[in-house]
């Protein structure tokens, strides 16, 4: 499809071969973005039960996000996933210069980012369920642990994407298919630092209060 | 794949999504975040500083995912992000409602039926 030739010299019936030779990556990039808006929406049905439900009385006499919340930890996983956000910036800055192993380090250094802050939010729900703290126990807990979980969830599967783009990027280089994944890992991995945002100032930063 | 033949007509790195990025742009959204919730966590930490503490730091936050949108996401109004603003501008306020009705749906239900006194 992206291969007919002579986007140059069609300048005569342009409009029609214009309107014929689509714009494949931008296609694909806007679907994929209207598909991270509708997942923003299961966020609010996420945010919407976790602020009805985090009313004292709904924890059922159980621990409410005083006990729940380590704020200084949070703050190193918002550093983390803004610095593994950085690191992928880098990347599509060395794909916009054709640098292959720019893109690979940038998404290297993306991915292990990443997987520190995993790391320290899966630390945190151990410790969690150690103290007997666990999603069953009330509807607070319900609504606390699904829209956190639902995030981290979220960045366990930019980080396998990631990992797949690593190795397409390695052995393909940079043909239209690998280019308008990079695009809409992008889109996808900064729509998760923007949701971790309203995470940590209404989850973790709520509970210091 | 095509990659040879129609070099310059179809280089995917010429498209102009890939021409967006932009190293300082990245940096400044980089640190405008982490010093804004940095602040976010120090008036938590001391909620005397600011008498709506959690109204500040919902204010703080929107001013972070405005900064990100604008600099990481690179939503404007230019040819090549004109629909990717459009449809964020058309989804954000769905977000809000679903979210800010419930809140209040359950708040004014909560002051209706729940026995003052007994409950809180």
């Amino acid at each position: 499809m992206a291969t007919a030739s002579g986007s140059m010299g069609a300048g005569a019936d342009g409009l029609w071969v214009e309107h014929y030779h689509h714009d494949v990556i931008a296609t694909r990039t806007l679907g994929f973005w209207l598909y991270m808006l509708s997942d923003a929406m299961i966020f609010a049905g996420l945010f919407a039960a976790y602020a009805v439900l985090t009313h004292r009385y709904d924890a059922a006499g159980g621990p409410t996000l005083h006990a729940l919340v380590h704020p200084l930890s949070a703050y190193g996983e918002t550093v983390a996933v803004f610095a593994s956000v950085l690191a992928y910036g880098s990347a599509m800055v060395a794909l916009k210069n054709n640098n292959r192993t720019g893109v690979l380090a940038g998404l290297g250094v993306a991915f292990l980012l990443g997987a520190v802050f995993l790391g320290l939010e899966v630390h945190d729900f151990v410790d969690l369920f150690r103290a007997g703290i666990t999603p069953q126990d009330s509807g607070y807990l319900s609504a606390f642990f699904a829209l956190v979980m639902t995030h981290g969830l979220h960045m366990a599967f930019g980080l396998l994407w990631m990992a797949v783009m690593f190795v397409q990027v390695a052995t393909q280089g940079f043909t239209d298919k690998t280019v308008y994944r990079l695009l809409n890992l992008k889109l996808f991995w900064h729509f998760q630092a923007i949701l971790w945002v309203l995470v940590f100032t209404f989850v973790d930063l709520r509970g210091v209060l | 794949m095509a990659h040879d033949a129609h070099d310059d007509a179809h280089d995917p790195l010429k498209h102009p999504e890939v021409r967006l990025a932009s190293g300082p742009a990245y940096v400044a959204g980089f640190l405008i975040a982490t010093i804004l919730m940095m602040v976010s966590l120090y008036i938590a930490r001391h909620p005397a500083l600011a008498p709506h503490t959690m109204l500040v730091l919902a204010g703080v936050a929107g001013l972070v995912v405005l900064f990100q949108l604008v600099l990481l996401m690179q939503l404007n109004v230019t040819p090549t992000q004109i629909w990717t603003t459009v449809s964020f501008v058309l989804a954000f306020p769905l977000f809000v409602i679903a979210v800010g009705l419930s809140m209040w749906m359950f708040h004014s239900l909560d002051a209706r039926t729940m026995l003052m006194g007994l409950m809180h």
